[in-house]
């Protein structure tokens, strides 16, 4: 970013080729249209370009963006009039990687969905830039405005309140290592 | 051990363990609930990381945007939040000031010199403070935008506030009791600080301005008019500071409240 603007155009395509994808990855998670999530990351790296001069070089751009790019997404889905709801869920309709999934995970995902959907706007929004897109609690602060002693205990009541609504029968996605095992199974009986 | 490395464990799609494993989960707040049960929720959280989504040809559009920012506008916005407040709030001040050299109030001998100073720092403190928050835009954090609408209302109750708590103007019962024309100073003030919403408008970034925004972009075009009407009208009748004075913010809010509503954005 540093490069961008101090005049090198062409370091523009690279954060874009960095981040592009994060992004598209956070916006489809809640949105059901491709489009849209193409015109909110659009967006998402217009303003980026207005507002370069704004950007502090020895902060980390990734919580930057990320920082744009949610306030573009609360503001669509406040125009919008809706909350996201079965994000997960709508996923697997787009995102053919999630179609290969067994039945088992589908449900285990969808039930997840489910939950996080109910939690408190504040604690989901720490969960999901925490685990689904990708950033470290600190950077999480950056974005929302808390300091990180906060958004770590508001990712742990998150985190209560998903385990209670999961329940202690809720079924496991499968290691690593059995998945591999699995595949040596099924491989074998074929 | 950072949050981040248990994270990526269980991306790994093992459940992470060992000894600085276990030293974090007895410091970290938030972490070892993930293990709890079998670590159910550690797995299933990783479980529903979806992979990243490509671009496709988004960069040609990104690129198209970047190239048709040209222009005097587009250079404005483009300047750093800082640059842009201070010119906003500048703006405002002279306002203020020419008032003051120019068409300065009657009894402005008579009444009290560091009142009216105070008052006007009041007053340019809270255009320093909601123009950088103003112009701050989309890279504010969330929590500062989801306060913006809290933010907006105290901009607009500011200039009643210190109508009611710092009654500026002369003892004399001619200035007391004037009613004076409360619509005349609403409309002087009103069409005097159109500058200061047209710069705004030169310096926001976004395209689609959520509405709290521009009601808080009007409540401080009525702070920078009170800033304006306080050296020029000589009123201190309560109902005229109220009516003629404090209202212009709300008419502005109302005004680019309403903007708010027109479609502004086609791709």
């Amino acid at each position: 970013m540093g490069a961008y603007v101090a005049g090198d155009a062409a370091a523009f395509r690279v954060i874009f080729e960095r981040y592009a994808p994060l992004l598209l990855r956070a916006m489809l998670r809640e949105l059901y249209v491709r489009e849209e999530a193409n015109d909110l990351v659009q967006q998402t790296f217009l303003l980026l370009h207005r507002a370069r001069a704004d950007f502090d070089p020895t902060q980390k751009l990734k919580p930057w963006v990320f920082t744009i790019a949610m306030n573009l997404k609360r503001e669509y889905f406040r125009k919008k009039k809706r909350r996201p709801e079965r994000s997960l869920d709508a996923e697997s309709a787009v995102e053919p990687a999630v179609a290969a999934l067994g039945a088992a995970q589908v449900d285990a995902r969808r039930t997840l969905a489910r939950v996080l959907a109910e939690l408190p706007p504040d604690q989901r929004e720490v969960i999901e830039l925490h685990w689904f897109d990708g950033l470290e609690f600190p950077e999480v602060a950056q974005v929302v405005g808390a300091s990180v002693s906060a958004v770590k205990v508001r990712a742990h009541r998150g985190y209560v309140r998903l385990r209670q609504a999961l329940g202690d029968d809720a079924p496991l996605p499968p290691l690593a290592a059995e998945a591999a095992a699995g595949n040596r199974d099924r491989a074998g009986s074929i | 051990m950072e949050c981040a490395e248990i994270r990526r464990g269980f991306l790994a799609g093992r459940v992470p363990a060992g000894p600085a494993v276990d030293a974090h989960l007895k410091s970290c707040p938030s972490c070892p609930e993930l293990f709890d049960h079998g670590a159910v929720l550690g797995r299933q959280l990783a479980e529903a990381v979806l992979p990243e989504a490509g671009a496709g040809d988004l960069f040609a559009l990104v690129e198209r945007d970047v190239k048709a920012e040209v222009g005097l506008r587009a250079r404005l916005r483009a300047l750093a939040t800082p640059v842009r407040s201070a010119a906003l709030v500048g703006v405002a001040v002279a306002l203020g000031l020419s008032q003051l050299l120019l068409h300065r109030r009657e009894d402005f001998a008579d009444y009290s010199a560091p009142l009216f100073w105070v008052m006007s720092a009041v007053l340019v403190l809270a255009l320093v403070a909601g123009s950088l928050r103003l112009l701050k835009g989309a890279s504010a954090p969330l929590a500062a935008q989801a306060r913006e609408g809290r933010a907006a209302v105290q901009w607009l109750l500011l200039p009643a506030l210190i109508a009611l708590l710092m009654p500026l103007g002369t003892s004399s019962p001619k200035w007391l009791a004037a009613w004076g024309s409360p619509g005349a100073c609403f409309s002087y003030g009103a069409v005097l600080v159109l500058p200061f919403v047209l710069l705004y408008w030169l310096f926001e970034r976004r395209d689609d301005v959520p509405r709290a925004v521009l009601i808080s972009a009007g409540a401080l075009a009525g702070i920078a008019a009170n800033l304006l009407l306080y050296a020029h009208c000589p009123s201190s009748h309560l109902g005229h500071l109220l009516l003629g004075h404090a209202t212009i913010g709300v008419a502005w809010a109302l005004v680019l409240g309403l903007v708010s509503r027109s479609p502004q954005r086609s791709r």
